[in-house]
C-alpha cells in the first residue's frame, strides 16, 4: 500500500525529497520494472502475430518444430507468391475495396444528411425517430441473417455485390457521430450562410460537410474496417467465392483443401491483415479519437 | 424550396441505386451465343485451370453455348449449392457428388427424358455410378469419375520400419500388426479421417457396419457401426498407432500423410495422382484392411446435372453430353484428374498413374465395391460426423454414446 | 479537430431521451432553441437512412419473426407450423447445450474483458512513455479480421503448435490438445476472443479516466487517500457511465460470437462449443431449416433485450451521470 502512494504522490503535491532515503530509491526503480512488465505484457500480446509472421516465411516442413523456432532455415519469400496463386487472392482483394469502399460512400451519404437532420433542423418527431434510430443498434447483425437472406432472394440479390454492400450501409452509428459533431458547430456558421442567401441545401454541403470532413474521415474508416471485416454475411450469400468472394471468404477456403498449407495461410493472414494494419497506423490519431467521441468503434 | 427537398432525397435514393452492379445470370453473350454457368469444386488455382479448359474447349467443339466455371472448395459447395439452387441465381450445369445426389435433387432437373432424346448409352458408363446418380428412379447428373474407397500408403515409410508393402485384401488383424511397427519416434501409422465416406468405408471394411442402408435409409444408431466406430477410436486409445485428433478437421488425415507424420491415409483415386504429385516419398494404394463380416469399400463418383432454374435445358444437356463424353473423360484420365465414369477410358488413367500394382488393386476393390446410397440427410451426417467423431477418437465418450448423439440429431 | 469534444455515448443518449424529466439533460439533447422555423428539410434529409433502417433493420425483424412461424425448407414451399418450432428447440437438449455453452461463453468472457481492458487503461496513465504506441498495439487485432485472427490461433492451440512445442520444450510435458478435447475448447475460444476483443473497451476507458479531473484525485491524496483508494472510490465512479456503456456493448458483441467456433471448432468436439449464431447458421444454411433458424434468432434476440433490460434497470444503482 505504501508504495503505491508513491506512485501517486509527485502527481498529487510533488515534494520531493521529503519521503525516506529508501522510498526514493523505489521510487525511480519502480516505475522501470512497472514499465518492463508492460513492455513484457505487449510482447506476449503481439506474439501470435509475430509467430504468424515469422511463419508466414518458413519452408512448409519446418512449421511445427519442437522447439519452436522463429525463423526457418531459409527465407521464403515464395510462400507470398503461392499463397497468391493458390488462390485468386488478388481478386479476393480487389472485391473487398470495391465493396468496402462503395459500401463506406453509402454510408457517408446517407450518415451526413440524416446527422445534420438530428442535429441542425427542427421538425415534428424528431426525437422519436432518432430514439428508434438508437434502439436499432441494439438489434444484433447476427439476428437479421435468415431473413436478410430470404429478402436476398426475393428480390434475386443472392450472390451480388449489392447484398453485401447495401444492406449494411444504414447503421444508425453514421447517424450518431455526425449528429454529435454538427451539435458543436456554432449557429452563427448557419446565420452567415443563410445571410449570404445560401438555402439550406447548400449551407449544409458548401459550408457544414466541408467543416465535417474529419468526422467523416473517422466514419470512413470505420465503415471501411467493418466492411472489409465482414465474415457471415459473406458466407451466407456469396456462392462464387472464387469471383466475387471478399478476404475472409478466401481465407477461409485454405483450409479442408488437400492439406491445410499453414505457411501459405499464413501468409494470406499477413496480406490480409495488411489494409487495417495499414489504415490503423496512418489514421490512429483519428480512430482514437472517434472511439472517444462515440464511445465505441462501430461495432 | 420543396422540390429541392425531393432532389436531396431522390440524389440519396439514386446513390442506392448505383451501388447495384455485377452479378451476371444466364443470358446470351454479344455474339448470340448461349452463356450459361457451370458450378464445380475447385480446390485452388491449378485445378480451376483445369476445369476452365475444359469449358472452354466444350464451348469451342459446341460452337453456340459459352460456359462459365464458377467455383467452390468441396467442403462449401454442398451448402453453396443449395443456397443457390434456391435463389434465382443458380447455374444452368452443376456438379454433384453421388452420396449428395438425393439432398440437391429438389433443385435439379430429371435427365431420363433428355436421355432417351438425345440418345446417349447409359450402358457405357460405370453402372454403380448410374445408380449413385439416381434418386426416387430418376438420373439426376451424368458421371464424370468413379471410385472405390482405398488406402494410400508411404512406401518409404514401410520399407524404413521393414514391414512389408500391404497386398490387396489384407486384413485388420495385418494391418494393426503393421501399424504398431509403423508406430515410432513420434510418427504414426495413420490418422483419424472423419470424412464420412472415407470414415463410413472403413467401418464397411472392418465389420460391415453401415449408417446408410442399401435402401438409401439412415440409422446412426446401428450397433454394428458403433462396434466398427470402436474399433477406429481404439486405433488411436487402446493400439495407439493413430494421433489423437486437433479438433473437427476433415483434411487432418490427408495432412499427416502428406507430412510423412503417417504411413497410410484412406482416400478415393481421385485424389491419387494429386497425392502423388505432392508427396515427397512413394505413394502405394490397397485395399482397406478387411475384418471379419467386413472386407467391402463404399465407392463413390461425381457426376454434373442441370438445374431446374436453367433457362435452355437442351443446350444445357448438349454441353453435358460433350462433358461426359469420350474426348473430355479420356482426357482428364489422362491428365489424372479423374478415373474416368466411361469404362472405356479408364486404363488411360491407370496407365498414367505409374503406381506399381494399382491396377489390380482397383481391380480387387471394384470387385468388393458397393455404391454409396444418397440420402437427403447425408450432408447433416457429414457435419455430425465432423463434429462428434472427435470425442470416440479422442477417447472422451464410447463410439455407441456418440452414435446415439448424432443419431439424436438427425431429423426424424 | 478542434469542434470534436467528448460527449455522451449512445446509449447515455437514450437513457437521457427516455428521462425527459429531468430538466437539465433536456435542454442538453434539444439544440431547438437556437433553431429556426419547422421545414421539410430535416424529414428529407433523414428520408434515405430512416427509410434503409426500415428496410433492411426493421422489416427483417418482423419478417424473422414470421418465417419463424413456418417450416421454411431452403429449397421448396414454406408451410406453416404456429409455434412448433419454439416448442422444437424447447424440448430439444441440443439448442439448451447450445444457449448453455453462449451463457456460459459470456460468463467467461465479459468480466475477463473487462478486467483486462480496465486494467491495462489505468496502468496506460499519460505519464506512462510511449503509451500511444502500447495502446495502439492492443487495438491492433480489434480492426484485422477476425478469420486471421481466429487462423493464427487455430496454429497456437494446435498439438505441435507455438503453446505445445513451447511447453513440451521447456518442461517435457505435452500442453492439453485444447481444441479436440471437449474441457478446453471453451477456454480456448475465450482466451482468443478476449485476446482478440478487449481492445475497444481499453480505448473507451482510457479515454474516460483521461477526462478525470486532476484536481479531484489530487485532492483525495493531499487527503491521504493511497492510489488504490482513490482508483476505486473516485476514478471508477467518474467513468462508471462509460463502463456501462462498455458492458453493454460486449455484452451484446458477445451472445454474438460466431466466427471464432466456427474456424476453431466447428462447434465441437460434441456440441461443447457450438453457440447460438453458430446453431443459427448451422440450421439455416446447411441443413436448411431457415424457420428454426428464425426461432433461434428470436430466441437470442430476446434474450439480448432481456439482458440489456436488466442492464438499464441496474445501472441506477452503479452509473453516476451527473459528476
Amino acid at each position: 500500500m505504501l508504495e503505491t502512494t508513491s506512485r501517486i504522490r509527485p502527481l498529487a503535491a510533488r515534494p520531493r525529497g521529503s519521503g525516506a532515503p529508501g522510498r526514493r530509491w523505489s521510487a525511480r526503480i519502480r516505475p522501470a520494472i512497472g514499465y518492463m512488465i508492460l513492455c513484457l505484457i505487449a510482447l506476449l500480446f503481439l506474439s501470435p502475430l509475430i509467430y504468424m509472421f515469422a511463419t508466414s516465411f518458413k519452408p512448409p516442413a519446418e512449421i511445427f518444430s519442437v522447439p519452436p523456432k522463429l525463423f526457418g532455415s531459409e527465407f521464403r519469400w515464395q510462400n507470398y507468391q503461392e499463397a497468391l496463386n493458390y488462390m485468386p487472392f488478388l481478386r479476393f482483394m480487389g472485391n473487398g475495396l470495391l465493396v468496402s469502399a462503395a459500401g463506406t460512400a453509402l454510408t457517408l451519404v446517407v450518415s451526413a444528411f440524416s446527422g445534420y437532420a438530428f442535429s441542425r433542423q427542427r421538425w415534428r418527431g424528431r426525437n422519436l425517430v432518432f430514439m428508434v434510430f438508437l434502439a436499432t443498434l441494439m438489434i444484433p447483425q447476427e439476428v437479421l441473417i435468415v431473413p436478410m437472406f430470404v429478402m436476398m432472394q426475393k428480390v434475386g440479390w443472392v450472390n451480388t455485390f449489392q447484398a453485401l454492400i447495401v444492406p449494411w450501409a444504414f447503421t444508425a452509428f453514421g447517424a450518431f457521430l455526425l449528429r454529435q459533431f454538427f451539435l458543436g458547430v456554432p449557429q452563427e456558421l448557419d446565420d452567415a450562410a443563410r445571410v449570404d442567401g445560401a438555402g439550406t441545401l447548400r449551407t449544409f454541403l458548401l459550408v457544414m460537410l466541408p467543416l465535417a470532413r474529419p468526422t467523416m474521415a473517422v466514419l470512413a474508416v470505420f465503415s471501411f474496417i467493418s466492411y472489409w471485416n465482414s465474415f457471415l454475411w459473406p458466407l451466407v450469400v456469396i456462392n462464387d467465392v472464387n469471383n466475387l468472394g471478399t478476404i475472409p471468404l478466401g481465407l477461409q477456403m485454405f483450409f479442408g483443401q488437400q492439406g491445410n498449407q499453414w505457411h501459405l495461410v499464413m501468409a494470406a493472414s499477413v496480406i490480409s491483415m495488411a489494409p487495417t494494419l495499414l489504415l490503423l497506423i496512418l489514421l490512429q490519431k483519428h480512430l482514437v479519437k472517434g472511439i472517444v467521441t462515440s464511445g465505441f468503434g462501430g461495432r | 424550396m420543396r422540390k429541392e427537398a425531393l432532389v436531396a432525397g431522390a440524389l440519396a435514393l439514386g446513390l442506392i441505386g448505383l451501388t447495384g452492379c455485377g452479378g451476371s445470370s444466364s443470358g446470351s453473350t454479344a455474339d448470340g451465343k448461349t452463356a450459361m454457368t457451370w458450378a464445380m469444386w475447385v480446390g485452388g488455382t491449378e485445378d480451376q485451370k483445369n476445369w476452365e479448359k475444359v469449358a472452354d474447349d466444350v464451348s469451342n467443339t459446341l460452337g453456340d453455348v459459352k460456359i462459365t466455371l464458377q467455383g467452390s472448395t468441396f467442403q462449401d459447395y454442398f451448402t453453396k449449392m443449395s443456397t443457390q439452387l434456391s435463389s434465382n441465381t443458380a447455374p444452368c450445369l452443376v456438379a454433384v457428388q453421388s452420396l449428395r445426389t438425393a439432398q440437391l435433387k429438389d433443385g435439379m432437373l430429371p435427365l431420363d427424358d433428355l436421355v432417351k432424346k438425345n440418345n446417349v448409352d447409359l450402358s457405357a458408363f460405370d453402372a454403380s455410378m448410374i445408380k449413385g446418380l439416381s434418386a426416387d428412379n430418376n438420373l439426376y447428373a451424368l458421371p464424370y469419375d468413379v471410385g472405390p474407397v482405398m488406402m494410400f500408403y508411404n512406401k518409404d515409410m514401410f520399407d524404413a520400419a521393414g514391414v512389408p508393402v500391404p497386398k490387396a485384401g489384407w486384413t485388420a488383424d495385418e494391418f494393426v500388426a503393421a501399424a504398431k511397427k509403423l508406430s515410432a519416434n513420434g510418427k504414426h501409422a495413420i490418422a483419424p479421417n472423419t470424412a464420412d465416406l472415407f470414415v463410413e468405408s472403413q467401418v464397411l471394411a472392418y465389420n460391415g457396419g453401415r449408417v446408410l442402408k442399401e435402401d438409401g435409409t439412415m440409422d446412426a444408431s446401428d450397433p454394428t457401426f458403433a462396434k466398427g466406430l470402436q474399433w477406429v477410436s481404439d486405433l488411436t486409445n487402446k493400439e495407439k498407432v493413430s494421433p489423437q485428433l486437433p479438433g473437427g478437421d476433415p483434411a487432418f488425415s490427408s495432412n499427416e500423410f502428406l507430412a510423412g507424420n503417417t504411413a497410410m491415409n484412406i482416400d478415393g483415386p481421385w485424389s491419387l495422382l494429386d497425392v502423388k504429385g505432392k508427396a515427397k516419398f512413394k505413394v502405394g494404394v490397397t485395399t482397406l484392411p478387411a475384418g471379419p463380416g467386413g472386407g467391402k469399400t463404399f465407392s463413390a463418383g461425381s457426376g454434373w446435372g442441370i438445374s431446374k432454374q436453367c433457362a435452355t435445358p437442351d443446350k444445357a444437356f448438349a454441353a453435358l453430353k460433350e462433358m461426359t463424353g469420350d474426348k473430355v473423360l479420356g482426357n482428364l484420365a489422362a491428365a489424372g484428374r479423374a478415373l474416368a465414369a466411361r469404362t472405356a477410358q479408364q486404363t488411360k488413367w491407370i496407365d498414367n498413374a505409374g503406381i506399381p500394382g494399382v491396377a489390380e488393386t482397383l481391380k480387387s476393390a471394384e470387385a468388393t465395391a458397393v455404391p454409396m446410397p444418397s440420402n437427403t440427410n447425408s450432408d447433416q451426417l457429414g457435419q455430425l460426423f465432423n463434429q462428434y467423431l472427435v470425442k470416440s477418437i479422442n477417447g472422451q465418450q464410447s463410439a455407441a454414446d456418440v452414435m446415439k448423439d448424432i443419431a439424436a440429431q438427425l431429423p426424424r | 479537430m478542434t469542434l470534436l469534444k467528448p460527449t455522451k455515448a449512445p446509449l447515455a443518449e437514450v437513457e437521457a431521451t427516455i428521462s425527459r424529466g429531468r430538466a437539465k439533460r433536456k435542454a442538453k439533447a434539444e439544440p431547438d432553441a437556437q433553431l429556426g422555423r419547422r421545414t421539410m428539410w430535416g424529414p428529407a434529409f433523414a428520408l434515405p437512412h430512416g427509410l434503409g433502417l426500415a428496410i433492411f433493420t426493421l422489416l427483417p425483424i418482423v419478417v424473422s419473426l414470421v418465417i419463424s412461424l413456418f417450416r421454411w425448407p431452403l429449397l421448396g414451399t414454406p408451410s406453416f407450423l404456429g409455434l412448433g418450432n419454439y416448442e422444437r428447440l424447447f424440448s430439444d437438449p441440443i439448442f439448451g447445450q447450445v444457449v448453455a455453452n453462449t451463457v456460459l461463453f459470456v460468463v467467461l468472457y465479459v468480466p475477463l474483458n473487462l478486467v483486462v481492458s480496465l486494467g491495462l487503461a489505468a496502468w496506460l496513465t499519460p505519464r506512462i512513455k510511449g503509451r500511444h504506441i502500447f495502446r495502439v498495439i492492443f487495438f491492433i487485432p480489434s480492426i484485422t479480421p477476425v478469420v486471421a485472427n481466429v487462423v493464427v490461433w487455430r496454429m497456437l492451440y494446435q498439438p505441435g503448435g507455438f503453446i505445445d512445442g513451447t511447453l513440451q520444450s521447456a518442461t517435457g510435458i505435452s500442453a492439453p490438445n485444447f481444441l479436440g478435447d471437449e474441457h478446453w475448447a471453451m477456454m480456448a475460444i475465450v482466451v482468443m476472443s478476449v485476446w482478440q476483443g478487449f481492445g475497444y473497451n481499453m480505448l473507451v476507458f482510457s479515454a474516460a479516466l483521461d477526462a478525470v479531473p486532476e484536481n479531484l484525485t489530487e485532492a483525495a491524496a493531499i487527503d491521504g487517500a493511497n492510489a488504490w483508494t482513490i482508483f476505486w472510490r473516485i476514478k471508477l465512479k467518474l467513468i462508471s457511465p462509460s463502463i456501462f456503456f462498455g458492458t453493454m456493448m460486449t455484452l451484446i458483441t458477445s451472445f454474438q460470437v460466431f466466427a471464432q467456433p466456427f474456424i476453431l471448432t466447428k462447434g465441437g468436439p460434441g456440441s461443447s462449443t457450438s453457440t447460438i449464431v453458430l446453431y443459427i447458421y448451422n440450421q439455416g444454411f446447411q441443413f436448411h431449416q431457415l424457420g428454426l433458424a428464425s426461432a433461434a434468432a428470436w430466441i437470442l434476440f430476446v434474450i439480448i433485450l432481456g439482458v440489456t433490460a436488466v442492464q438499464f434497470l441496474g445501472q441506477k444503482k452503479w452509473v453516476h451521470y451527473d459528476a
